[in-house]
């Protein structure tokens, strides 16, 4: 298990051509805590995120992990140190489930890539006799974000990103998914960036919360003080249409 | 008795695509053979452009040509009307120009001729050109593509009679003749020599107002053979003189109507001109049976073909793939040039076979490099095309997952997105494949050999049976490669 590492975004700025995605934006994330980044589509909170990873390579600004800059940093390695779960699952539809868990240690020269895959399987739930050789294919859509999860944890980053890993799931199932990651958070201390539209989900799962609005931060801070004292008119007006006040 | 020329290589003996163009060229040919040279036969290339490209370059060594085509479409003169300065004219331009040479004249012209049904003739009271003129409105035609648009066919044609037809029809030389017939057309355009005119008691009409320009037929002879063999040469010229239009007729209609092998029409013309050695041996003759029969019959040669269709095939499919493959991946990292630069190879596609292979002519000669080249440039686009589509729109979120995941951009294309592409390329491949079988027909118009041999030689001679000798196998092939194909794809999925 890598430590987990402290993450900080530091004025970036970032546009795809005329249009503004991040404006002077800055974040904190304490090792080991998990920020929740919360706006409406297009507010520039996936674009932060993939700044994080160097997916997106901000036009100003500085992102620091463990307080050393990441432009630094070759991406490729940097990205194999930070795990990543999209939306859709984003698993190789080509590949087996335990082939795909374990493409990170696979991806790093490890020999017992399948027994790290079988390990992170066991982690989110799934049971390696049962799914690991089955094809992404042949699983729900919840196996698949636990398959997502498990890949992006196989090497044991410090840093999980999360892209609203839950978004598309129904109710029933997102709750079981909570649950599963409010253990393994509390379990294996990474620090994590959850990217979500849900201000719900946000408050269950993170220790700060971000709102992100027209590429800036309107409020960081804690759910319970978020919920307590929205700072500008925009963040009380998302939490009233969010009927959580 | 084998006498080996100073020189020892076959005299390339190469014919166009008709009739009587085969039973000269095979006169030609067996005539070397009794003086005791070696022969490779070349015969049916594409068309004017394409055998005397090959004799200009030394692809091949003689073939029969007509002064009045060497005046219009060799030299590139205006059409005139006397034989002698037309002979005059065309051996002076070829000799000096490509060091080829015209023999003199075989005896006989073979100049365009227009046929109308006999009914039509006598209701209509036609017997000359002017005659027709006069009634032109009224009926459709149907000419060859050759005679549309030569000055001396139909554009001449037109402004010298002052003839407006009602509609004109391009019609391919095996099937006019059926279509006057039945009554499709009422007019075509043929050659005086053409032994079907008699078969279907058609009416020539007589060119009253001397339009046509002198065809004198001759044997044309390469600059190398001149130089190589000159007793090849030698014996060449003992046919000067000796073929009159009233032989030449008789041959082509034991050809076209009796269906005679040209080997035997060829074999029996020269013994009856006294040039072959008394212990010259006919040739046997196969009586006219179906096609299973004939295919079974020929079934030796035609493996020969399929082999050296699959060949063609095979060698340009593999050249394409190891081209458009790495291309198509390469523009795929380019979308917008990508896309400009896949349009232009998809251009070639537009290219009939036929000219495409006129256009290499110049440069890569004739044979079987300019038709592996032609190929290889038919099966780009489809390979092309699948791999830059498969390639580009592999599944979007397991690439942007695999990148995030720390796949170095090699290893994204080696184990992402190739392997997604795979089934879409090899779908391409096979599209390209299937495309190669039929093309490849047409490598038997610049002399490459393959199933198109037998279907080039049968629709020049009227031959169905030869036709679906060649193009039956053609078909299975197709089908079989593609079958052959879709099981790999399917292991590729």
């Amino acid at each position: 298990m890598n430590d987990p590492a402290s993450l900080r975004a530091e004025d970036l700025s970032k546009r795809f051509g005329t249009a503004v995605a991040l404006d002077h934006i800055s974040i904190t994330v304490p090792a080991g805590e998990c920020l929740a980044l919360i706006g409406e589509s297009g507010s520039g909170k996936t674009t932060l995120l993939r700044s994080l990873n160097r997916m997106v390579e901000p036009d100003s600004g500085t992102v620091y992990v463990d307080e050393r800059p990441t432009r630094d940093v070759d991406p490729v390695a940097l990205r194999r140190r930070m795990g990543y779960v999209p939306q859709d699952g984003g698993l190789l539809p080509h590949w087996r489930v335990r082939r795909n868990v374990g493409l990170v240690p696979w991806l790093a020269g490890d020999h017992a890539s399948g027994a790290r895959a079988d390990e992170a399987l066991r982690l989110v739930g799934m049971d390696p006799a049962v799914y690991a050789e089955r094809w992404p294919s042949e699983l729900s859509g919840g196996q698949r974000q636990r398959v997502a999860i498990a890949r992006a944890l196989a090497a044991r980053p410090g840093i999980l990103l999360l892209d609203e890993p839950f978004g598309a799931l129904d109710a029933i199932t997102r709750a079981e998914l909570h649950d599963m990651f409010l253990q393994l958070h509390a379990e294996l201390g990474m620090t994590a960036v959850l990217v979500t539209h849900d201000i719900r989900e946000a408050i269950v799962l993170a220790d700060e919360i971000a709102v992100v609005h027209a590429g800036r931060v309107e409020q960081q801070t804690t759910p319970q003080l978020l919920l307590a004292a929205p700072a500008t008119p925009y963040v009380a007006a998302l939490l009233a249409r969010a009927g959580v006040t | 008795m084998a006498l080996v020329g100073p020189h020892d290589r076959p005299v390339v003996v190469a014919s166009k695509p008709f009739g009587e163009s085969y039973i000269l060229a095979e006169m030609f040919a067996q005539l070397l053979e009794a003086r005791g040279l070696r022969v490779d036969r070349r015969v049916g290339l594409g068309a004017t452009a394409v055998a005397y490209g090959a004799l200009r370059t030394g692809a091949i060594d003689v073939y029969p040509e007509y002064t009045g085509t060497g005046l219009l479409v060799i030299v590139g003169d205006p059409p005139q009307s006397d034989p002698r300065a037309v002979f005059a004219r065309v051996f002076t331009v070829c000799r000096d120009r490509d060091g080829t040479r015209w023999l003199p004249p075989l005896g006989f012209e073979n100049t365009y001729a227009v046929a109308v049904r006999r009914a039509t003739a006598d209701s209509l009271h036609l017997a000359t050109l002017s005659d027709l003129a006069r009634v032109g409105g009224r009926l459709r035609a149907g000419f060859t593509a050759d005679f549309i648009g030569r000055a001396d066919g139909l554009p001449g044609l037109a402004q010298h009679y002052g003839l407006h037809l009602r509609d004109v029809h391009a019609l391919a030389p095996a099937v006019k003749y059926q279509a006057l017939a039945a009554g499709a057309v009422d007019v075509i355009d043929g050659y005086s020599t053409d032994g079907l005119i008699a078969r279907y008691d058609l009416t020539v009409l007589s060119d009253d107002r001397h339009f046509f320009p002198p065809y004198e037929a001759a044997a044309v002879v390469s600059a190398a053979l001149q130089r190589d063999d000159p007793r090849a040469v030698a014996a060449l010229t003992e046919l000067s003189g000796l073929i009159d239009v009233g032989r030449m007729r008789d041959l082509n209609r034991r050809l076209e109507v009796d269906g005679a092998p040209v080997a035997t029409i060829a074999h029996d013309a020269l013994t009856a001109l006294g040039l072959l050695g008394a212990d010259a041996t006919a040739r046997t003759t196969p009586a006219r049976e179906g096609v299973l029969a004939y295919i079974a019959a020929e079934r030796g040669r035609l493996v020969a073909l399929t082999v050296r269709h699959l060949f063609l095939v095979a060698v340009s499919l593999a050249a394409a793939m190891l081209v458009a493959v790495p291309a198509g991946l390469l523009l795929a990292s380019a979308p917008r040039r990508g896309e400009l630069a896949i349009r232009a190879v998809g251009l070639v596609q537009t290219i009939p076979g036929i000219a495409l292979l006129a256009f290499m002519l110049p440069i890569i000669g004739i044979g079987i490099w300019p038709a592996l080249v032609a190929l290889f440039l038919y099966s780009l686009y489809p390979i092309l095309r699948n791999t830059y589509t498969g390639v580009r729109d592999a599944d979007p979120g397991a690439v942007d997952a695999a990148q995030a995941l720390g796949m170095t951009p090699g290893q994204v294309l080696g184990y992402v997105r190739l392997p997604l592409a795979a089934p879409v390329i090899m779908a391409g491949i096979r599209t390209a494949a299937v495309i190669d079988v039929g093309t490849a027909t047409l490598a038997a118009f610049i002399g490459a050999g393959g199933l198109g041999e037998p279907i080039v030689a049968g629709l020049a001679l009227s031959d169905t049976r030869m036709i679906l000798s060649g193009a039956i196998p053609a078909a299975l092939l197709a089908l079989v490669v593609d079958a052959l194909l879709a099981l790999v794809e399917r292991r590729l999925r």
